[in-house]
């Protein structure tokens, strides 16, 4: 909608240039040309939000609950004690988990930057991915979660903890965690949670399963990367915020983690490369490549069934 | 022309430029036509622009490094393995047996291995089970599951005085061979040496020591894979 009325204010613009201009003098003709170029430049933002749902226009019609069977999508907020920040999530409930008492393996679904987990739930229409999957029996039912990694929308956290800035860190690794064992029936062990995400959200997957391992047993990353590329503040985004240097420098942890690139998205590629060259045990690697598709939906859409079937075999099961 | 090379951003440059000195050069020209003429002059400006501001960064961003992936190619599928039955399959019932696979005699074993089976095994024909690996000492209940708790393969091996970690790291693929298990993620349990050998001889990933069996991975149908990295794709 808003994609359609931007174009509009480009087309009206344009065509009011032509033809007032003959009629304005200097200070309308000025007013005609700036009016054009923001209408231009609008119809350009509207786009960019478009592909990055930074600022998602859309709300996300949660399923209906009242249909009794399939699986679900919540939106809830996570008001975090240990952060203090207070965010929305969505929680993706299996359709296993209706009725039963069970207690399912959990796993936190990061995005990228600029963005929102709106990208999750649209353009990689996670709910019917991850239904086929269990239904396949390639997945056991898993609750999924989509937090937001940014407190102010173009603040680039990269899940970190900012030296005088949001501890975003904190929120998904502690207070996250707490809300979901508090609020459903999830398993509690570090063998039941997982970790993945896309582009800034795989690098922050990775870094948090390295940073830790006692809360996480396996991370996935879509098309990461080595590097914050971030200040955080503490010169940590060169040590302790860096998985390039943390696997070279620290010891490495029981952990297994996937990393999947597109061979012609040149820098996830590399970083993916030289953190794989980098992994020794008792961390387990596995790497999965696709053969091109640059840093873009259409990658990780191909990712994202072999990424979360991984996880499933390599996270404790649900208990029944 | 590839989709980031500078010769496509040249000629989107100069076109834009084109498109902008034409729109100033017809400006007074034409009669009724004018407006039209003018509007379309202000608009293609304007795309070309826009292209050349899109391409450029695209160009720096590696977002869209081809034509094939700016339509949504990526030269992959992932693909699902078929869940090799395993050659005991036919055979086995549910229930424990003694296995005696042909790598037997190099594990110098006391006795036999023991495989009891999940219950469900034999009507999930395309799911492969979690494993526990237990060494005499060790008592391992709940391998063949009921409604509260899944089932899994539990095999019970007694290390004879010349049984070797470094021997035994051949009985996965033996019972990777016989029978459909994970082929990741296995429990062993066990207080003797050759346990902490055998896990710490296996592939990263492969064995826990000593975890509880209710933390063991799910039954689960081949996976969706990849090529890795270094596969011919």
């Amino acid at each position: 909608m808003s994609a359609v009325l931007s174009l509009a204010g480009v087309l009206a613009t344009a065509v009011l240039l032509a033809a007032s201009w003959d009629r304005s003098r200097v200070i309308g003709r000025s007013a005609l040309v700036a009016l054009s170029v923001l209408s231009v430049a609008a119809a350009m933002l509207v786009q960019v939000n478009r592909l990055t749902e930074a600022y998602p226009t859309e709300t996300v019609a949660a399923t209906p609950v009242a249909d009794g069977a399939g699986s679900r999508m919540l939106s809830v907020t996570v008001r975090g004690p240990a952060s203090h920040l207070s965010l929305p999530m969505y929680v993706y409930l299996p359709a296993a988990y209706r009725g039963g008492t069970g207690h399912f393996p959990v796993i936190e679904a990061l995005h990228g930057y600029p963005g929102t987990p709106v990208t999750w739930l649209r353009k990689l229409n996670v709910q019917s991915t991850l239904d086929r999957e269990i239904a396949a029996g390639r997945m056991a039912p898993t609750v999924v979660l989509f937090p937001y990694q940014t407190p102010e929308r173009l603040l680039d956290t990269e899940c970190t903890n900012l030296h005088d800035g949001p501890q975003t860190e904190t929120f998904l690794t502690v207070d996250v965690p707490a809300y979901v064992r508090a609020h459903y029936r999830v398993r509690a062990d570090r063998a039941g949670w997982g970790l993945t995400g896309y582009s800034a959200g795989a690098f922050c997957a990775i870094n948090l399963a390295l940073r830790h391992p006692d809360r996480y047993a396996a991370a996935a990353s879509l098309s990461g990367y080595a590097e914050p590329g971030i200040d955080v503040g503490d010169g940590s985004q060169n040590t302790t915020n860096n998985p390039g240097w943390r696997l070279r420098h620290l010891p490495q942890p029981p952990l297994a983690l996937w990393l999947g690139w597109s061979g012609d998205d040149r820098q996830s590629a590399a970083d993916s490369r030289r953190m794989a060259a980098e992994i020794h045990r008792p961390l387990a690697l596995t790497t999965a490549v696709v053969a091109r598709g640059g840093h873009s939906s259409a990658v990780w859409r191909q990712m994202e069934p072999p990424a979360f079937d991984w996880l499933a075999a390599h996270l404790a099961g649900p208990l029944p | 022309m590839t989709l980031t090379g500078l010769p496509l951003i040249a000629l989107v440059a100069a076109a834009a430029a084109a498109a902008a000195t034409l729109t100033v050069v017809l400006w007074p020209r034409g009669r009724r036509l004018r407006p039209l003429t003018r509007a379309t002059g202000v608009l293609l400006t304007e795309s070309l622009l826009v292209a050349t501001v899109g391409l450029i960064v695209n160009r720096h961003e590696d977002f869209y490094p081809s034509w094939s992936a700016l339509r949504g190619d990526t030269g992959t599928v992932a693909v699902a393995e078929r869940a090799r039955a395993g050659s005991l399959d036919v055979r086995v019932r549910s229930g424990t047996f003694t296995w005696r696979p042909p790598d037997l005699a190099a594990w110098h074993l006391a006795a036999p291995p023991t495989v009891t089976l999940p219950r469900d095994y034999r009507d999930r024909p395309g799911v492969t089970f979690p494993v526990v690996l237990a060494f005499s000492g060790t008592k391992v209940t709940g391998a063949q599951g009921d409604q509260s708790r899944p089932g899994f393969v539990a095999v019970t091996v007694s290390p004879g005085p010349g049984t070797t970690a470094a021997a035994l790291l051949s009985l996965p693929g033996e019972l990777e061979r016989d029978l459909r298990v994970a082929a990741s993620g296995w429990d062993v349990l066990g207080r003797s040496p050759v346990a902490a050998g055998f896990v710490a001889g296996a592939p990263a990933g492969f064995a826990v020591l000593n975890q509880p069996v209710d933390a063991l991975p799910p039954a689960l149908a081949a996976p969706l894979r990849l090529p890795a990295s270094g596969a011919p794709s």
